[in-house]
């Protein structure tokens, strides 16, 4: 932030600080100064904070910052005509938990690109690869668990090329996407998420025996549950007002 | 008016077609024409396959020696199956031949499927007014959903002749070809973003602050403006795609009937180039009121354009 903005929110009584996972129940205003490029693109997640703010702390005020002169409505800082009192100015802006939304400028929104993320067209979203890879996991980690000679047969059963392709396109999804999930409040998980995806990529030909595959695949298992578990809880956030 | 305009315009779309009203004859393609111009919509409906990418690329080598040509292909996983590996194989094939290889900018290949975007028509949607109704035919009935009315809407100019009327052609060259709202709005956000940490008192610098810019800003602002000294000195490298404002005023003039946003295009260019590029600001306050004046008038202009921001440019398939 330049320092003469620093030094006028600091004159109006308030520190700005980047924003971090532990301010989410406590910030009284949270400043997005959007739209945010991503590669060549830029694309606004306001909604998705909007959305997320309202269940974890209803009380804060989203504003948005910029020189944009047809901004609509009482939450939007000028930062060519910045008001005398910041405190009067935030008393005029709506909180999320009044149903503030952010304005529609036709600009490109995070919960279209989630859609795509998610969904995709004509089921080859992530959401597909993602069941399909769950559900070779339990059907080989179940196998496995009750009868220790499905080993080989386990092997082929994951190396079979719809099996293999699910996989690949899930860990493809994920990496094309990851610079746009980042433009959201959830930092944290998406790490996890990371975290999850690196333990999932097929690798069970270092696994020499039965035991070591089985351990192996259930690892892989507990990893996709918990990724699917999260990526479904994190949707809702998403899913504002999209088209 | 520049060479690039005077070349055919080609569209070749793959898509559903034999499963509408028209399909498409036994030897795998035909070409509607536009009423009043020299535009074309080549249709074929293959499935992605090694034979299906040879037979394309035939198709564009055939047409890229006069023609700027824009293909589609469907991305639909259930029935056509393109993807992003598949736009490469075409120039790559069409790479491999030395004639062709001059000509691949004239070139360009989109992916599409799921609806909602410019290549489809739908009543409801502003900026879908292209070619693709539903079930493989032309747009034809809609039915209003909220009153149950029905809409007519023909596109078909002569079902004997394979002509249609000439909006579809404009509308879809002006989202995919050109482009211009898109370019415009990231000349717009790429000042934004780089002025944010511009302090005004270094007023006497403004210029020289954005010519440091390294990345696509300077370049944007040199071919929007075009301002000639500085258009020599850019380094001689290939324009990046959302740097390359040719033909975007007269295609504003083309498509959307009459001047009055191609003279808003001429007046935007007019303010960015005397303000960023030209004028010695003498004091932070002129500095200031310049950086505002740009961006909103970038803004007003990229607002007035009737076209989406296109979310096709994100990678949305498996590559």
């Amino acid at each position: 932030m330049l320092p003469a903005r620093r030094a006028w929110f600091e004159a109006q009584g308030y520190t700005p600080v980047p924003y971090q996972p532990t301010h989410a129940h406590e910030a009284r205003v949270l400043l997005l100064v959007t739209p945010i490029r991503v590669g060549d693109d830029f694309v606004r997640p306001d909604g998705v904070w909007a959305q997320y703010f309202q269940e974890q702390n209803p009380e804060a005020v989203l504003l948005q910052a910029g020189i944009r002169d047809r901004a609509m409505g009482p939450n939007y800082l000028h930062w060519g005509r910045l008001p005398d009192n910041f405190g009067l100015f935030l008393q005029g802006a709506q909180r999320v938990g009044e149903c503030w939304r952010p304005p529609d400028y036709r600009e490109k929104k995070l919960e279209v690109i989630w859609q795509r993320f998610w969904d995709g067209h004509s089921r080859e979203g992530f959401a597909n690869w993602l069941s399909k890879a769950m559900r070779s996991l339990q059907i080989a980690d179940d196998k496995l668990h009750k009868n220790s000679g499905y080993e080989a047969q386990g092997r082929a059963f994951l190396a079979k090329p719809d099996k293999k392709q699910a996989f690949e396109n899930m860990q493809l999804r994920w990496k094309s996407y990851r610079p746009y999930l980042m433009l959201t409040p959830f930092f944290n998980q998406i790490e996890a998420c990371d975290q999850w995806l690196r333990n999932i990529e097929p690798g069970w030909t270092d696994c020499n025996d039965y035991q070591s595959l089985s351990a192996r695949i259930h690892d892989c298992r507990l990893s996709i549950e918990a990724l699917d578990r999260l990526l479904t809880n994190l949707s809702q956030y998403f899913k504002t007002d999209v088209p | 008016m520049s060479s690039t305009v005077a070349l055919r315009r080609i569209f070749i779309i793959v898509w559903d077609w034999n499963s509408g009203l028209h399909p498409i004859p036994p030897k795998g393609l035909d070409e509607w024409g536009a009423e009043g111009i020299a535009h074309l919509l080549v249709r074929v409906d293959q499935v992605n396959s090694p034979d299906a990418l040879g037979f394309l690329s035939d198709l564009i080598a055939a047409y890229l020696p006069d023609a700027h040509v824009l293909v589609f292909l469907h991305a639909n996983q259930s029935s056509h199956r393109y993807a992003s590996k598949s736009r490469g194989e075409i120039y790559d094939r069409l790479g491999d031949q030395v004639h062709l290889r001059q000509k691949l900018s004239r070139l360009k290949i989109n992916l599409f499927g799921g609806g909602g975007t410019p290549i489809y028509y739908d009543p409801d949607i502003p900026h879908c007014r292209g070619f693709l109704g539903s079930k493989g035919n032309f747009p034809s009935i809609f039915q209003d959903p909220n009153t149950g009315k029905e809409q007519e809407v023909r596109l078909i100019v002569d079902a004997e002749q394979n002509q249609l009327t000439s909006e579809p052609f404009r509308h879809v060259w002006g989202h995919y070809w050109v482009n211009t709202r898109q370019k415009v709005y990231s000349l717009m956000e790429n000042f934004r973003l780089w002025i944010d940490d511009f302090d005004p008192a270094r007023y006497k610098d403004f210029t020289q602050y954005l010519r440091n810019e390294q990345g696509l800003l300077w370049p944007q602002l040199v071919y929007f403006t075009q301002i000639k000294t500085e258009l020599k000195q850019l380094p001689e490298v290939p324009k990046h795609e959302w740097a390359d404002f040719t033909g975007c005023e007269q295609q504003l003039e083309l498509a959307y009937d009459g001047t009055t946003l191609a003279d808003q295009y001429r007046a935007a260019r007019k303010t960015v180039e005397h303000l960023a590029l030209i004028k010695s600001h003498k004091s932070s306050e002129e500095a200031v009121v310049a950086i505002s004046e740009i961006y909103n008038a970038l803004d007003a202009l990229q607002n007035a354009i009737p076209e989406a921001l296109s979310y096709d440019t994100i990678a949305h398939f498996p590559r």
